[in-house]
């Protein structure tokens, strides 16, 4: 049995933020893309930590709690927006709302 | 103070009053009668005191040629001294009188004003400054006669009487014109000295006409009975003191002048004569009080005009002073009644007073018999010395004798209408000053005239007017007049009717309309050019702004309108699509990063 190296990290987060940029794209419920960004940060966290143990500096793992700290935030305030634009505008698919437009 | 050498305060004791009146308002009207009489106490001292026969005087130089100067003379002193001394009666008397009234304090403003600028005119030195005095008694009665402002027949009145003595003054400027631009001078004392020149006469005829038009003569004379809606004893101040005697007093002045030019005392004595009888006509038919009267200063006036014209003005001048006198007191009595009578002046609603106000009616019957030339009395001498002047020429002499006829008829039908028979509304005598100033008056009356020192007692003028007096006064107890000569006389022998067709409809319509015309067509022609200049460029600038400026302006926004629409396609707003291109950037970037380095840093 091989050992699980750095590589399968890097993959294991790679397939993540695949999985997390399709879900962004491709969905059109926003809570759902708010929980596919989850995972592409998710991704960055498992690369930073990764890289930490392959480098042997805790740097980046303090990055990674930063990250989480700020995912947080994001997480609750991307539902409260998402509250407010449910209850002002009925809906929250994202392809009905088109408020960027000039 | 040496009251000789400041003679020249006299006129301006009154100037001063008006002055502190006008300043201190409400509770100053006493400050009035005491300026004037200051004036009269100082006139008196000065006439009084061992002087030299002339007193100048010169304050300043005024314009070119012409001084601010002062010239006291026996004819000054004599003029003050009425001025001033029947002036401070009739103040007094204005202390009763106007007492209670609104505006009492602008009332002796006015009347001091008044004697300050009559004095003025009888102390100049020189044509100019007594022009000035000329000008201001017009602006002081201007105002008296439109004392009462809110009514519009005062108002009337006074503009009449303004622009009356303006047509006058009009000549009097001319004539001052003439005798500067000949003599270079215009001080009394170089032109009583000069030679005759083909423009004295005509100088002379144009002062007159000025004359005329102070002094309520033909042909400007209508003024003064409407001047009768002011005060009544303001009529009493223009009439006996101030104002229309200024005319007199110029005639006296210029003497010598005028002894130079006898054509122009022809025509003088011819006005005069034809104003007096005129006057004593109309006098004779009128039906208010204070308008008998006033046609009686102007035919009074007439024959000092008269006197005047053939070379007596001293004469003229006695007259004036007996005149002040007895015109001063039937005005004053004429103002008790009309107080008494709440204001009524017709002589029809007016009879039998003589019970209810005795007092009056003893002092108006003074007046009346001095007005008529009831021997004694003080118009009688002063009225014969005018007959005596007047006999070298008869005809005018017949004039006269008709006008004193007829003076003895209009005085007696006054007394009578009024104080006699039956009475109509009772009266009450006044109290206080309104009474009180009245008594030197009526002594004037009865003694005036005795102390005429050129005096020349013609006898049987003396007996022709005593006789023309009894029969006069006889005659208006039982007036009539015959029918046709009422009317003519009641409507003032139309002269007032024709310079109103004359003036009024004739030259001031037509001149108006014709100016109107002018104004609307030729002076309109500039503004109205102007304004179609105006609307037409502003038409064209309209048309570049909406074209040039506005189109410039749209022509951008349509470009950017135009060359942005494609851009617009891409910004559709979906979030979705959005990310996605930031995807594709992002991998398009990565892609050329590999392909271009081969992944190596």
């Amino acid at each position: 049995m091989t050992p699980i190296t750095t590589s399968h990290y890097l993959f294991v987060s790679l397939a993540l933020l695949l999985i997390g940029t399709a879900g962004v794209l491709m969905r059109r419920n926003v809570i759902v893309i708010l929980m596919s960004i989850e995972l592409i940060l998710n991704a960055v966290n498992i690369n930073l930590i990764a890289f930490s143990k392959h480098w042997g500096q805790v740097i980046g793992q303090v990055f990674a709690i930063f990250v989480i700290t700020v995912a947080v935030a994001e997480a609750a305030v991307g539902l409260g927006v998402l509250i407010a634009l449910y209850r002002n505008r009925g809906t929250t698919q994202a392809d009905e709302i088109r408020l960027l437009k000039w | 103070m040496d009251l000789v050498a400041w003679f020249w305060l006299i006129p301006f004791y009154p100037l001063i009053g008006a002055t502190l009146i006008g300043v201190l308002r409400r509770g100053a009207a006493l400050i009035a009668p005491l300026a004037v009489g200051l004036s009269f106490l100082h006139s008196v001292a000065v006439t009084m005191a061992p002087r030299p026969a002339e007193l100048n005087h010169v304050i300043g130089s005024w314009l070119p040629g012409i001084p601010f100067g002062f010239h006291f003379d026996s004819l000054s002193a004599f003029l003050c001294l009425i001025v001033s001394g029947v002036g401070l009666l009739i103040h007094l008397y204005s202390l009763g009188y106007m007492g209670g009234q609104e505006n009492f304090t602008r009332y002796f403003g006015s009347l001091n004003l008044f004697v300050f600028f009559m004095l003025l005119l009888v102390l100049a030195n020189n044509l100019v400054l007594l022009f000035a005095g000329w000008e201001g008694v017009g602006l002081a009665s201007y105002l008296l006669i439109g004392f009462h402002f809110d009514k519009s027949a005062a108002n009337k009145a006074a503009n009449k009487a303004f622009l009356y003595n303006r047509a006058g003054d009009a000549g009097f400027l001319a004539g001052v014109f003439i005798l500067f631009a000949n003599y270079g001078s215009v001080e009394f004392s170089t032109l009583n000295r000069i030679e005759a020149t083909p423009g004295l006469l005509a100088a002379g005829l144009l002062l007159a006409f000025g004359a005329s038009g102070k002094s309520a003569q033909l042909p400007l004379f209508v003024w003064l009975p409407d001047a009768m809606v002011g005060p009544t004893p303001v009529s009493a101040l223009i009439h006996a003191a101030t104002m229309v005697t200024a005319g007199v007093y110029l005639f006296a002045r210029l003497e010598p002048l005028y002894a130079l030019i006898p054509e122009a005392g022809l025509v003088i004595a011819v006005v005069g004569a034809f104003t007096a009888f005129l006057g004593a006509t109309i006098a004779s038919v009128e039906f208010d009080i204070k308008r008998i009267l006033a046609y009686s200063t102007i035919s009074q006036l007439g024959l000092m005009f008269l006197a005047c014209g053939v070379g007596a003005p001293g004469a003229a001048l006695f007259h004036v002073a007996t005149h002040a006198f007895f015109k001063a007191l039937l005005f004053l009595c004429a103002g008790n009644v009309i107080h008494a009578l709440k204001g009524e002046q017709d002589i029809r609603y007016m009879g039998g007073l003589q019970r209810s106000m005795p007092w009056t009616f003893r002092l108006m019957t003074i007046g009346a018999l001095g007005l008529a030339g009831v021997p004694g009395l003080a118009g009688f001498f002063s009225k014969d010395e005018i007959f005596a002047a007047a006999a070298k020429q008869p005809w005018l002499l017949g004039m006269g004798f008709a006008v004193a006829f007829m003076t003895a008829g209009y005085s007696s039908r006054l007394i009578w209408r009024v104080f006699l028979g039956e009475e109509q509304q009772p009266g009450h005598d006044p109290h206080g000053w309104e009474l009180h100033a009245l008594w030197p008056l009526a002594a004037g009356t009865i003694a005036a005239g005795y102390f005429y020192p050129e005096a020349r007692h013609v006898w049987w003028i003396m007996a022709v007017s005593t006789v023309l007096a009894v029969v006069g006064l006889w005659w208006g107890t039982r007036f009539e007049v015959f029918e046709p000569l009422h009317t003519l006389f009641k409507r003032r022998w139309y002269v007032d009717d024709l310079y109103r067709a004359v003036w009024l409809h004739g030259v001031g319509m037509r001149g108006s309309r014709s100016l109107g015309n002018f104004d609307a067509n030729v002076i309109a022609a500039g503004p109205l050019g102007l304004g179609w200049a105006a609307s037409i460029a502003s038409v064209v600038v309209g048309w570049f702004d909406r074209f040039a400026v506005d189109g410039t302006a749209r022509l951008t926004a349509a470009l950017f309108q135009a060359f942005s629409y494609p851009v617009r396609l891409l910004q559709t707003g979906g979030m979705l699509q959005y990310a996605l291109a930031v995807l594709v950037t992002l991998a398009g970037f990565l892609g050329f990063y590999l392909l271009r380095f081969g992944g190596r840093p």
